[in-house]
């Protein structure tokens, strides 16, 4: 009974995850939207660390859940006057949406049917052990090149590469990346009248 | 010619001919900045020059001591020289007498060009033709520029005032003054003279006789508003060209056959075992190069330029019309006597007497000063060709130094009349002898020289040409023309000059506006007069006279000198003659017993024929300036009618097919341009509708294109779309 | 060994549910805001595929470095987004995307 958690809470939070995306859609409120987001994206974030993902899921939590969707709820809350804060869409519209996102969504459900993935073999899942985890050394082994030394891992190259610098650089640029969004951001933010009192 | 001298005298006489080069370009360079100090350098360059060519001059006889020795010696040389060429010795001082006797000849050279065979150097030549020569161009232009300082003086006024410029009755011309440039000229001309007579090879003759054909150009068109001036200038250098192009045939023909320029080469192969040059094509040559001498020296037909020429200024006409770029041509016989065939010797003598008795016939009649002056100069370069002619090298070269000191003396002489009455007309004149005495004196002295007056220099040296012309009819009786046309002309010469003197100086004044006018010449001026005087005095002293034995002394070519008593009789002839003209020229002139105008009306053709000058411009204007006319007409027509009109029809072809070209361009490369233009346009108009700027419909779009995207794939076929994707 | 919690192709659904409704509510929402929140969906939706395929499939950690680049790289985007909302609203006085059409001429 014990080994079936993961699957339970795995159904738990993809019908949650699924919920709270339609329910994005569907709320009226852009207030109520970004509270169902704050719920999809929690989810998600759930369902990734039940992936053997657990560092990529706290990261999700703290950027996406804490950073992201705070500066939505922000700009929400700087907009929301009144007549904003409900806009409503003509149902035709709502309908042509709705035609062209099911139209969508079958195609994907179609391609993912269809498509044969590759099996993982023998491999077991990763263990969804908080203590015991390596998935956060082994993405930092993965940023310096270094692949990962798990048993039975496909291993593309054996032992370390020099050459092979891994992720480091793409997540250095990342960092600067973020650095020059915050500037762009703050820049951007600035108001005029705020600016023309201190020319 | 292996022997080497030291060189430093042909130094010497380099840096004189140098200096007025030099004189010239700082007059170039500083032109009218100079104002009358310009004068002063040209003046001072060719004084310099002056000086520097009489210590050559002086150096050379010394080194040659025994130049002034008795005949008999020099005679002796002469025969032992004549097989040795022009071999020249280097003998001392002292062994000169006993040693082989030959010429004494400095000489120099640097190569210059060398293209293939040719080979040219720039060479100098100093022997006792050119020592000389160059002392007398050197004495006369030293004269000649002091007192052009004085006669060119109202050059320096500005403005100067030409009413002869413009015709009569309108307002004289002003201009600037032309002081400066008038001795750059002068310096130009002495430089290139000097170079003509120090120039050891005909290339560089022909180099220095063109130059001092472009000074004597730009001196006889100094005054170049004066229409007539400008006209003799380029009738100057026109007929020059004819003789000329004569030069250059000679010049080729010596290439040709000799391959040399070199005088010395070129006689040394002609006196060669075994000439390659003979007969016919000799001859030929010879009198291709004296057509040059007859261009330059204004002989008969080729005359006519140099009475214009006196349109220049009156010192001018004096250097260069007189003593020495007309006598350049003689002196280019003298200097390559030995290529003449005696047949070539014979036209020579033939063209000499023509044209010393034509010129002498027309000075009789004319009434300009300068003008008789001028035909007195052509006769006496006739002088000079008869005498070389009938082989009297040292004769016909002994007149040519005599009569430049005279010449000179007696243009500088009219200058001053001119100078000082303002008229060049002699029946204007009369009279002045008591207001410009000195100049009356000088001038005395002139025409007495140029007569052939005992005592003065013309009389011995035109008594040597008479001698050697009598002798030469000794020999070969059918040639009388040649010794009667001299006597005859010496009467003549007498005539014209005394009636020059005599309508001049003698008698009442004609013109009491001139004469009220005339006065003194500034000592500027009439110091060169008294300077000259000397010279034309005594030039031809000495037995023999020392100018020739100074230019003959053991000089290698072969002369045929008249016995002793042949000159005599000529001399006794001559002064018969010479007696009887001066007669003649009192009874018209100075006595009035008869009567020149009565003389004209009952010899009415003959004076006229005189005074059209023989009618040589009616004719030369007929045989050669008409046709020329006519022709250049006639190419001006063929111009106008075929070639305009072909370049015309060419022309207007090119436009027709421009102008179809522009409505090709114009209607189908922009039309067909224009036209994808449209297309794009359109295109991208009904595109732009699509650009609805909503941000919704956008991401609609998305989603629609990638469904329509698969759908494309599925309907062409590819199948397995998501792993298309995945892999 | 434990069995994985759920097949590949069921987590690519639930991915591909998300990712419509992202695209659906980008493409009705009137509000700008709501847009960023339809553009925060999706792709939060392909973050999920790339977890899902490390998870999954033979093909190593690789997916999961995606995936954190795909996080923090909508965070800036979200940020950006918001400076321009902002400013737009500033300007306009309204966060109505249908009203932005300036760039359309």
């Amino acid at each position: 009974m014990l080994d079936l958690w993961p699957q339970i809470l795995f159904w738990i939070l993809a019908v949650v995850t699924v919920v709270s995306s339609v329910a994005v859609v569907v709320a009226q409120n852009v207030v109520r939207a970004a509270v169902w987001l704050l719920f999809a994206l929690a989810g998600t974030a759930g369902l990734f660390f039940l992936m053997g993902a657990d560092f990529v899921g706290a990261t999700q939590l703290l950027i996406y859940v804490g950073g992201t969707l705070v500066l939505v709820v922000f700009g929400v809350m700087l907009t929301a006057r009144g007549p904003f804060v409900r806009m409503e869409t003509h149902s035709a519209e709502w309908t042509l949406a709705a035609v062209v996102g099911l139209a969508l969504f079958g195609l994907l459900a179609g391609s993912i049917l269809a498509a044969s993935w590759p099996e993982k073999g023998s491999l077991g899942p990763a263990e969804l052990n908080a203590t015991s985890s390596r998935t956060s050394l082994d993405l930092g082994l993965a940023f310096l090149g270094i692949p990962p030394q798990r048993a039975g891992g496909v291993e593309t190259t054996a032992g370390h590469d020099p050459a092979n610098i891994g992720y480091l650089l793409p997540f250095e640029i990342v960092s600067v990346h973020l650095l020059v969004v915050l500037i762009g951001a703050a820049y951007l933010a600035r108001s005029k009248r705020r600016r023309a009192r201190g020319v | 010619m292996g022997i080497t001298h030291p060189s430093w005298p042909v130094s010497l006489y380099v840096a004189a001919w140098l200096l007025p080069l030099a004189s010239f370009v700082v007059l170039v360079i500083g032109g009218r900045r100079w104002g009358r100090v310009g004068g002063w350098i040209a003046l001072g360059a060719i004084t310099g020059s002056f000086l520097i060519s009489a210590y050559g001059f002086w150096l050379y006889a010394h080194e040659a001591s025994g130049l002034f020795a008795p005949r008999a010696a020099h005679h002796e040389a002469a025969a032992h020289a004549g097989g040795a060429g022009s071999e020249a010795a280097a003998p001392d001082a002292g062994a000169a007498v006993h040693a082989e006797p030959a010429a004494l000849v400095w000489r120099d050279s640097l190569p210059w060009i060398q293209i293939g065979k040719l080979s040219i150097r720039i060479g100098f030549l100093v022997d006792n033709l050119s020592a000389t020569m160059f002392l007398m161009v050197t004495f006369v232009a030293s004269l000649i520029h002091l007192y052009s300082y004085g006669y060119m003086h109202e050059e320096l006024h500005e403005p100067v005032h030409d009413p002869r410029a413009v015709p009569p009755g309108q307002p004289p011309l002003h201009r600037r003054g032309r002081f400066t440039r008038f001795f750059s000229y002068m310096s130009l001309f002495c430089f290139s003279m000097l170079g003509l007579v120090i120039a050891d090879n005909i290339f560089m003759v022909f180099m220095f006789w063109e130059l001092v054909g472009i000074c004597s150009y730009l001196l006889i068109g100094f005054y170049y508003e004066r229409p007539s001036a400008a006209v003799a200038a380029n009738k100057a250098f026109i007929t020059n060209r004819v003789g000329d192009a004569g030069m250059i045939v000679g010049l080729m023909i010596l290439w040709t056959t000799l391959g040399t320029f070199n005088f010395d080469e070129i006689a040394a192969k002609l006196h060669a075992p075994d000439p390659q040059l003979t007969g016919a094509l000799l001859t030929v040559a010879g009198i291709a190069i004296f057509a040059g001498c007859v261009g330059k020296s204004a002989q008969f037909p080729l005359h006519v330029w140099l009475p214009d020429a006196m349109e220049g200024p009156t010192p001018v006409s004096a250097l260069i019309h007189a003593a020495t770029m007309v006598a350049a041509g003689v002196y280019l016989v003298g200097r390559f006597y030995f290529l003449f065939s005696p047949t070539a010797l014979l036209v020579i003598a033939y063209t000499g007497g023509i044209t010393l008795f034509m010129a002498g016939s027309i000075a009789l009649v004319m009434t300009d000063i300068k003008r008789v002056l001028a035909y007195s100069t052509v006769s006496q370069l006739g002088y000079m060709m008869l005498g070389l002619g009938v082989g009297g090298w040292a004769a016909g070269l002994f007149h040519l130094l005599t009569h430049a000191c005279f010449k000179a003396l007696l243009f500088l002489g009219s200058g001053s009349v001119i100078h000082g009455t303002g008229t060049q007309e002699m029946p204007q004149m009369g009279g002045l002898f008591r207001k410009m005495p000195i100049t009356a004196i000088t001038m005395l002295i002139g025409v007495l020289a140029i007569s052939g007056i005992p005592w003065f220099s013309g009389y011995y040296s035109k008594d040597a040409i008479i001698a050697q012309a009598m002798f030469f009819y000794q020999e070969h009786p059918e040639h009388i023309l040649l010794f009667v046309l001299p006597v005859v002309g010496a009467a003549i010469t007498a005539f014209y000059m005394f009636r020059l003197f005599f309508l001049t100086f003698t008698g009442k004044p004609r013109d009491h506006q001139v004469y009220e006018h005339a006065h003194e010449s500034p000592p500027v001026m009439w110091i060169p007069l008294v300077a000259l005087a000397i010279p034309s005095m005594i030039a031809g002293y000495g037995e023999p006279p020392f100018i020739e034995r100074a230019l003959t002394y053991r000089v290698p070519v072969p002369l045929a000198h008249p016995a002793p008593g042949v000159h005599e009789a000529a001399g006794l002839i001559a002064l018969g003659v010479v007696v009887f003209g001066i007669l003649m020229s009192v009874l018209f002139y100075y006595a009035r017993l008869l009567s020149a105008a009565e003389m004209a009306r009952q010899f009415p053709r003959l004076h006229q024929f005189l005074i059209h000058k023989w009618r040589f411009d009616d004719l030369y204007e007929a045989v050669l300036v008409r046709p020329v006319l006519v022709l250049s007409a006639a190419c001006r027509r063929f111009d106008a009618g075929v070639i305009d009109r072909l370049v015309d029809g060419a022309a207007r072809a090119v436009v027709g097919v421009s102008r179809w070209d522009g409505w090709f361009d114009f209607r189908v490369i922009d039309g067909a341009v224009n036209v994808v233009g449209d297309w794009v346009y359109a295109i991208g108009y009904q595109l732009r509708r699509a650009q609805t700027g909503r941000l919704r419909q956008y991401v609609m779009f998305l989603v629609a294109a990638s469904l329509g995207l698969v759908a494309l794939f599925w309907s062409l076929g590819v199948t397995g779309v998501s792993r298309l994707i995945i892999r | 060994m434990q069995h994985p919690v759920a097949s590949l192709p069921t987590i690519l659904l639930i991915a591909a549910i998300m990712f419509v409704c992202g695209a659906v509510c980008m493409a009705t929402k009137r509000n700008a805001v709501g847009i960023l929140i339809g553009a925060e969906l999706v792709l939060n939706a392909s973050n999920l595929n790339f977890v899902a395929f490390a998870y999954l499939t033979p093909f190593g950690i690789d997916g999961q470095v995606f995936a954190l680049f795909g996080i923090v790289l909508p965070a800036a985007e979200a940020a950006i987004a918001l400076a321009i909302i902002l400013n737009f609203y500033n300007n306009h006085m309204t966060v109505d995307v249908d009203r932005a059409t300036e760039l359309k001429d």
